[in-house]
């Protein structure tokens, strides 16, 4: 454990630090010298790496969610409110 | 950059319903494509309304889930919401966008049908939340003391056959995915499914929900971990 990486590049920002910033880091909303530490940090850190292309992906999926629409009956309806609203 | 990073920074900027080519901003603080459909609304054009009604009803049912007990309880808040967009459309002033106009009006019924069915339900809703407390990930995932305190005691396993076309392919990560949604305290629930499922932009995010961009992201961050959790468990 002494020859993590993490020990010399990060200079005490933990795994903890890291997976607490995972969404500021990945929104580019880190100033540029913690930026760079958790760059370094995740690029040496296999648990972090997976923990931050975890995140990644599971938005990536919430992103492609399938859209909803009303049933055809509520759209029916909504349609005759909207035509009746414009006839007055 | 890896294929994910790209897909996660191509994909924070995409606003779904509204091209950015015709987001010219006016005066009124509406886009161009916005007062063009506004005028369309207000001539009766029934296919506006249609596109519009296709745009945001996704959101408004995932919204509307936040506040009441099921599924049919929202589609009837969403219609009452609709109803009332096709009633107020002429009053509408532009001060804010259609979207954000439609996701207050929806709030509002929302919470107020959730607070009637209240005695009678107990859902996520009303579970209680704290920005300040909680931190996103479970404590005990980590060293707790000695040298490498704060680091990994149980770090989470490389998903590297699981991108996310095959996340969404399998029906044992989309189902967790939607339980832990349904699960979320109703402030991380908004701020997920306006920002991530749906896309909407930061600023117009804190807007409807009357947060700080601190605390949206403070929120986002614990929303997906929670997801994220979620998937993991379910896929072993």
């Amino acid at each position: 454990m002494k020859d993590h990486p993490s020990q010399w590049i990060n200079g005490g920002l933990t795994c903890r630090d890291v997976a607490e910033r995972t969404t500021d880091y990945l929104e580019d909303r880190l100033p540029v010298f913690k930026k760079i530490r958790v760059g370094l940090h995740v690029t040496s850190c296999a648990g972090c790496r997976s923990y931050v292309l975890q995140i990644g992906r599971v938005f990536s999926a919430l992103r492609s969610l399938p859209k909803l629409y009303p049933s055809p009956v509520n759209r029916l309806s909504l349609r005759r409110q909207f035509a009746a609203r414009h006839a007055n | 950059m890896n294929a994910d990073a790209i897909t996660y920074t191509e994909s924070i900027g995409h606003r779904p319903s509204i091209s950015r080519k015709s987001q010219a901003v006016k005066s009124s603080g509406l886009t161009k494509a916005e007062d063009t459909l506004i005028a369309k609304l207000r001539r009766g054009d029934e296919w506006a309304f249609d596109e519009l009604v296709n745009q945001h009803h996704g959101m408004l049912i995932r919204m509307a889930m936040g506040y009441v007990a099921d599924r049919e309880v929202a589609e009837e808040v969403v219609q009452d919401t609709w109803m009332a967009v096709i009633e107020s459309l002429n009053r509408f002033e532009g001060r804010s966008s259609l979207r954000t106009w439609i996701c207050g009006i929806l709030i509002h019924k929302a919470k107020d049908r959730g607070v009637r069915e209240k005695r009678h339900t107990t859902f996520s809703a009303f579970e209680s939340y704290d920005d300040d407390n909680d931190e996103a990930v479970d404590p005990f995932r980590f060293q707790q003391s000695g040298e490498w305190a704060g680091h990994w005691a149980f770090p989470p396993q490389p998903w590297d056959d699981q991108t996310p076309e095959k996340l969404l392919a399998s029906k044992q990560a989309v189902d967790s995915m939607q339980r832990a949604i349904e699960a979320l305290p109703t402030i991380l629930k908004e701020v997920l499914i306006l920002r991530d499922v749906e896309g909407v932009e930061a600023k117009e995010v804190c807007e409807m929900l009357n947060i700080t961009e601190t605390n949206l992201y403070v929120r986002l961050h614990r929303a997906r971990e929670r997801v994220r959790a979620a998937v993991e468990t379910a896929l072993g």
